[in-house]
């Protein structure tokens, strides 16, 4: 992108260069980005290791998977129900990297990501052909798929999983440790925000957003759709993977429950009741979601019925959550004081 | 051979449970164009509800069965009338497709979660209807209830079959999901009658729930993978033909049951979703969609 | 002698949107009517308001029956039916199916077959559907899909019949064959409100004019602007 700057005087119009390094960097994303991590790090660091420490930084990996989702779903429509599967990959991946061929940290989550790149393609390149009803119904047979699978396979450890996963950066206590993935895990998470609002705010994500309002349309203005889909649908898989390594390494284990029936719609639910459009929104909701689930007994053995009945509510009134809800607050109130104004100019000409 | 024709018996006694949610979600898709995820659940409410009134209330089981079948139709109107009224008919922000299924999603969970809240987590069993040891037939075993299952199925996939395509009323059905105005038009109350409709396939699929249950314990999460498989079942015979539908749920039972005998026991289910999935995939033309189905973009 | 049609002070509007202000109008039974104005202007809004496929104020009295806003079945149970702007068919069902569900309101059939059988006659009127009624209507040409509306617009043996923009994206051939199927309509009893973009050829088949200008139907005589055409009614 060229910024165009008049010459005084003359009249003619010389075009500056191309945008340096920090224009690109874009102010919004980097400092959205920057929020996080800060916030994030304090939180944690106060916190020290403590219950709620770990309860949030397995909050955070669920956020790099809704953050992906807020892309995948609430701005490019692609109605794929795949993310709990390959969070399961990332964990599951992780911890058979470290523990059956005792890989270390960093190189457990490269291979992850890595290996959800290659299988994200793959699957991608075949279920992106599809249109979107016939997505959403085989993407909903994946989680099915694998729960049975993990729970079956001894290599897999069935009902119980795979302990012994290693934190994203160990320290010389358990509660420093926690502190120090808890960190690991928010920067991760802050350059994913970065990422994803970077790419939402560029020519690629209007391209996603043409394409999420009318598909032939955009196809029409020159949008790629096959590798836009193919793109996104890698993108949010990925994200997921990731989200499911470092949740795997929060807690120190995996077990099947990452991806029974539940596990994708306790997703969605992260996603669209705060406001599937928004970063910050499904940011949240991961964390107070995943506080809920592990706070009174009460809550965490009653959570789905309450999920199902907010994923119902959020569709009837609001389909963009409460973010959306907000908005349409203060467009009230702003427009309440627009024709306020308007009606006392009247009253005094 | 015999092993062969045991697998049969079960593959179609265990499929026709996936039929008769076909033959349902057909049904309903056709007057909605809405899938019902929670059908499953309807089925889990009738099963371990009748089993809990026989065995713990000690009362006779065809007042059982009545109870219960009266419960699952109120609980179908509560949620037509409390949530999909309010989605569908007022509609004024245009025809939306909004997320085919999200709406029974979230009901499938309210139900699941207040059943694990009264049932607890036990496998159930209802009663059987026609009990007895196991018929054999030229060599293979066969159970009373199996023979039932497989019976209603056939039957309810035909009555609806013929429902829709020799009555005014199935006619009026079709038309509701083809096109809402249009419907209206002519003086047809979609609403009424979609409501209907709805708690018909609750009631069903509860009712099936009891029949089947003697042959498959169920347990208050059973519903979503078998309501799944019906939903699949139903997107062969591309969400229009309840009698086609019927079949399809038929052939994947019979499919798991033969994969879990000449397979694998415990990967049978596995391979059975893999294959699912990979013949979506391969051809959604299956599912009915073409690139002009109105389907093909679903949107929330 | 009760008229056919009463609108008083219908009103139209989507939020904020007003697309019809207010709207008075009266028809007597058997009148041929046409309701023009320019594009945008109210025509379809009013009409489907007047038929009960949206929401209103006002009030609307067909044949000495008043009829609740947005309600269609107590507008066709009064004999005032609708032909929608772009037709609305059911495209996956037969011609047969589509035509014989216009007698929806009025039959207590529970088999279609006998269903179509009372009401079949209506297919007189359109020899060229007779060899289609078993096709899908969605496969149909738009003159063969606008023959089959009317069609299912009449098996609602209607006393008022509302035709809205009936020719939209037609050949000519086909809007001088449906123009000729209207004239014969007229001869009947039947009243007919006609909205159409093109006053000019409306005025062939009706007996008056109605204009709506931004929302509003305000009724006054221009002889002025259409010479010739004696009791028209021309508004501004």
């Amino acid at each position: 992108m060229t910024a165009v700057r008049p010459e005084t005087g003359t009249g003619t119009v010389r075009p500056q260069a191309a945008w340096g390094w920090w224009q690109r960097l874009d102010a919004t994303s980097a400092s959205m980005a920057l929020g996080v991590a800060v916030v994030g790090i304090v939180a944690l660091v106060a916190l020290n290791g403590n219950y709620t420490g770990l309860v949030v930084t397995t909050g955070v990996g669920y956020a790099v998977v809704t953050v992906g989702m807020v892309a995948q779903i609430g701005y490019s429509h692609q109605l794929a129900f795949s993310q709990s599967v390959f969070m399961g990959l990332g964990a599951y991946g992780a911890a058979l990297l470290e523990t059956r061929y005792n890989q270390g940290v960093l190189v457990s989550m490269l291979a992850v990501i890595v290996g959800a790149v290659v299988v994200a393609y793959l699957i991608g390149a075949v279920v992106t052909r599809a249109p979107g009803l016939a997505l959403a119904l085989a993407t909903l047979l994946l989680p099915l798929f694998l729960y049975e699978l993990v729970t079956y396979s001894s290599y897999l450890g069935t009902f119980a999983g795979i302990s012994g996963v290693l934190p994203l950066w160990s320290g010389e206590t358990y509660a420093e440790g926690m502190v120090r993935t808890g960190v690991v895990a928010v920067i991760i998470l802050a350059v994913v925000v970065w990422l994803v609002m970077r790419i939402m705010r560029s020519g690629v994500g209007l391209q996603l957003m043409a394409l999420a309002a009318d598909e032939r349309l955009a196809e029409g203005m020159g949008v790629n759709l096959r590798k836009r889909r193919l793109g996104v649908f890698i993108f949010g898989s990925v994200l997921a993977a990731l989200g499911g390594a470092i949740v795997a390494s929060a807690q120190g284990i995996v077990t099947p429950d990452l991806v029974n029936e539940s596990a994708e719609v306790t997703l969605l639910i992260m996603v669209f009741v705060p406001g599937r459009r928004n970063v910050i929104a499904a940011i949240v909701g991961a964390i107070v979601i995943e506080w809920l689930s592990t706070s009174t007994e009460f809550i965490s053995t009653n959570l789905p019925t309450f999920e199902g009945a907010l994923l119902i509510l959020v569709l009837l009134i609001e389909p963009d959550g409460i973010v959306g809800l907000c908005q349409r607050g203060w467009e009230a109130v702003r427009r309440k004081r627009v024709e306020r104004a308007v009606a006392a100019k009247e009253e005094t000409a | 051979m015999t092993k062969f024709l045991n697998l049969l018996a079960a593959g179609l006694t265990s499929g026709a449970i996936y039929a008769i949610f076909a033959a349902c979600v057909t049904l309903w898709y056709r007057v909605s164009n809405l899938l019902n995820f929670a059908v499953g659940d309807f089925a889990m409410i009738g099963a371990i509800g009748t089993a809990l009134l026989v065995q713990d209330q000690h009362l006779p089981f065809a007042v059982a069965v009545i109870i219960v079948l009266v419960a699952v139709a109120l609980i179908g109107w509560l949620f037509d009338v409390g949530v999909l009224h309010y989605a569908l008919d007022r509609s004024t922000r245009g025809a939306r497709v909004v997320a085919v299924f999200f709406y029974t999603f979230g009901l499938s969970l309210v139900l699941e979660g207040i059943a694990r809240a009264i049932f607890g987590t036990d496998v159930y069993a209802a009663p059987p209807i026609w009990g007895g040891p196991a018929s054999q037939v030229l060599d293979f075993h066969i159970q009373h209830a199996g023979v039932l299952t497989i019976a209603l199925a056939v039957i309810v996939g035909l009555a609806l079959w013929a429902y829709l395509r020799f009555t005014v009323s199935g006619k009026a059905v079709a038309a509701c999901g083809e096109s809402s105005l249009g419907a209206r038009i002519v003086g047809i109350s979609s609403g009424v009658l979609r409501r209907r409709i709805f708690i018909l396939t609750a009631v069903l699929a509860a009712l099936f729930g009891v029949v089947e249950s003697p042959v498959t314990g169920f347990v208050y999460n059973s519903g979503p993978s078998i309501s799944l498989i019906g939903v699949v079942a139903a997107g062969f015979a591309a969400y229009n033909k309840p009698g086609r539908a019927v079949l399809a749920g038929l052939g994947i039972g019979v499919i798991e049951a033969l994969l879990g005998g000449y397979v694998s026991t415990q990967y049978n289910d596995v391979i059975l979703y893999a294959a699912l999935f990979v013949i979506i995939i391969m051809r959604p033309e299956i599912l009915g969609l073409g690139a002009e189905s109105d389907l093909a973009g679903v949107t929330v | 002698m009760t008229s056919a049609l009463e609108v008083a002070g219908v009103s139209v509007s989507y939020g904020k949107f007003i697309a019809v202000e207010t709207a008075t109008l009266h028809m007597a039974p058997g009148e041929c009517v046409a309701l023009v104005g320019p594009n945008g202007h109210g025509k379809s809004s009013l009409v489907n308001a007047i038929a009960g496929t949206i929401k209103r104020g006002g009030q609307v009295t067909a044949f000495g029956k008043q009829i609740p806003a947005r309600s269609t079945k107590a507008a066709v149970a009064a004999g005032l039916v609708l032909v929608p702007e772009r037709r609305h068919l059911y495209p996956k069902l037969s011609v047969r199916d589509n035509i014989l569900l216009g007698g929806f309101s009025k039959t207590r059939r529970l088999r279609a077959s006998r269903a179509w059988d009372d009401v079949s006659d209506v297919v007189d009127m359109f020899p060229e559907l007779k060899k289609l009624l078993r096709q899908d209507a969605g496969t149909l040409s738009g003159g063969q899909q606008q023959m089959v509306a009317l069609a299912r617009g009449l098996a609602a043996r209607p006393r008022l019949l509302i035709l809205d923009e009936p020719c939209l994206g037609l050949a000519e051939a086909v809007t001088e064959r449906l123009y000729g199927w209207m004239e014969e309509i007229t001869r009947t009893d039947l009243a007919i409100l006609l909205v159409e973009e093109n006053p000019v050829r409306a005025l062939d088949v009706c007996d008056r004019m109605v204009r709506i200008y931004n929302g509003v139907i305000a009724e006054g005589v221009d002889e002025a602007a259409f010479p010739g055409h004696t009791g028209v009614e021309v508004t501004s």
